[in-house]
């Protein structure tokens, strides 16, 4: 059986708890291993992400048909190019309106393709019933819990409640580092292929090491999903 | 089974009749009711671009056509009738439908009759009302909302339009939603039934390319028809139960 090509949807309902830095992650991390992949920024006014990636993202406005389109249409491919969807709190909800009202999971499942949420958890009740409403309401769809210790700073307990299948963890950044990770030139993943020799040692090891534990991360949930789908033995 | 005649009609153009006739074909079809249609937009049939299968175009004013409507009635084997008239023939075709005793005949009950009468967004449509009321004493009578082409209904005055309404004893009630300009344009352009395209296939059957997000307002749309249908117990009707 062909390997269903995934869709990261990349949401909470806050603003300012690091989807476009999550969907950033995810998309370094798929370059770092010589692959492509297609983005999607909900933003229209801000596409942070959509900036990014001028190569290989797209800016979709979904208050308009045509960005809806733009975005529907193109997540419906199965062609082992990953897509990730940088979901604007904004259009939190016309997304999944749309969602509904296109039957897009039972059409992604047909063709193949395996829409996968990345939820940002925070300190808030709202961002912990809405994460319940969304797996409540797609029980099928895994739902990794994104704790991002910098922007969306939670306690344990509250992280506990969240419903996950699991758990990918963004460690804090030094202030100088997040910085300078935040100019808009600035690549994670050449970073990581090339470090520039311009940067301070000291802060060149320091954001190596957060990637690499980014990283392998997302790494070890791809493998985690290719065993899942691997034919048993006997 | 007893034949069924169903009219769509209105007094007034561009109100969407055409749509309707439309999407009722395909909630038939959905739910295994074998049914034929006539456009009577001589010559040129809108209708029967969209189902090109199963529809007629026919001249209601000239005698050999109401005799290809309404003799086949009985000795079809498709027993559900849906007859979509122009603008401006509803009056002349109910007249022509009594004029050679379809409707006593339905009164001595053997024809199911219904007729949908879709009202645009003026005056004028409930003046009509008026007009064709005296002809569905026996009919199943429904006033039909169509919201397709952007109409709004703002412009009736409650008291007014309850006036009218009130004529007409037992009439129900349709609402047909709007539906996305840009996927309704999309399935004009593919002249195809709204059921065809939303299986993403062309008029002539072959594998198309259409958008799913455009597929999926039809899709939606279709079924919040097909509730508004089961609602008034379309079915029921045209199998004779009531």
């Amino acid at each position: 059986m062909k390997t269903p090509t995934p869709v990261f949807i990349v949401c909470s309902p806050a603003g300012r708890v690091g989807k476009s830095l999550v969907a950033r992650l995810l998309g370094d991390y798929f370059l770092i291993s010589k692959r492509s992949f297609r983005g999607f920024d909900t933003d229209p006014h801000e596409p942070d992400f959509g900036a990014r990636f001028p190569q290989e993202s797209t800016v979709c406005d979904l208050a308009t048909v045509q960005g809806q389109m733009a975005l529907f249409d193109s997540l419906l491919v199965n062609d082992d190019v990953p897509k990730i969807i940088d979901l604007w709190h904004r259009s939190m909800d016309s997304f999944f309106a749309l969602v509904d009202n296109t039957e897009f999971i039972a059409e992604a499942a047909n063709i193949g393709v395996e829409p996968v949420f990345f939820f940002i958890a925070d300190a808030s009740t709202r961002s912990l019933d809405v994460a319940a409403r969304l797996s409540a309401r797609y029980p099928d769809l895994q739902m990794i819990s994104v704790e991002n210790a910098g922007a969306a700073p939670a306690s344990r307990e509250q992280l506990a409640r969240y419903p996950a299948s699991g758990i990918f963890k963004v460690g804090t950044l030094d202030p100088v580092l997040r910085h300078a990770i935040e100019d808009q030139d600035f690549s994670l993943s050449r970073f990581m292929l090339a470090p520039p020799a311009s940067m301070s040692i000291v802060l060149r090891s320091s954001l190596r090491d957060w990637l690499a534990r980014v990283f392998s991360q997302l790494r070890s949930f791809e493998l985690r999903q290719a065993l899942e789908r691997a034919e048993h033995l006997g | 089974m007893k034949p069924t005649l169903i009219v769509i009609g209105a007094d007034k153009g561009g109100v969407g009749k055409t749509t309707v006739a439309r999407t009722m074909l395909n909630y038939f079809a959905d739910n295994n009711v074998f049914a034929r249609a006539f456009d009577t937009e001589f010559p040129r049939g809108t209708l029967h671009r969209f189902h090109p299968g199963i529809t007629e175009v026919v001249d209601v004013a000239q005698t050999p056509d109401q005799m290809r409507i309404l003799d086949t009635l009985n000795t079809a084997q498709v027993k559900v009738t849906v007859m979509d008239t122009r603008a401006g023939a509803l009056t002349t075709s109910l007249h022509a439908l009594r004029e050679v005793g379809f409707l006593d005949a339905v009164k001595q009950g053997e024809y199911n009759f219904a007729l949908f009468h879709i009202l645009g967004p003026s005056i004028a449509s409930l003046a009509e009302i008026a007009e064709i009321a005296p002809f569905v004493a026996d009919a199943n009578y429904f006033l039909v909302k169509n919201y397709v082409n952007d109409s709004t209904f703002f412009d009736w005055d409650p008291a007014t339009s309850q006036s009218y309404f009130g004529k007409v004893r037992n009439a129900g009630e349709v609402t047909i939603s709007k539906l996305n300009a840009m996927a309704y344009e999309q399935v004009e352009l593919a002249g195809s039934s709204f059921s065809t395209f939303v299986a993403n296939k062309t008029a002539a059957g072959e594998p198309a390319q259409h958008s799913f997000t455009l597929r999926g307002y039809v899709r939606t749309w279709q079924n919040r028809n097909a509730e508004e249908f089961n609602r008034i117990r379309l079915l029921d009707l045209v199998s004779g139960r009531n």
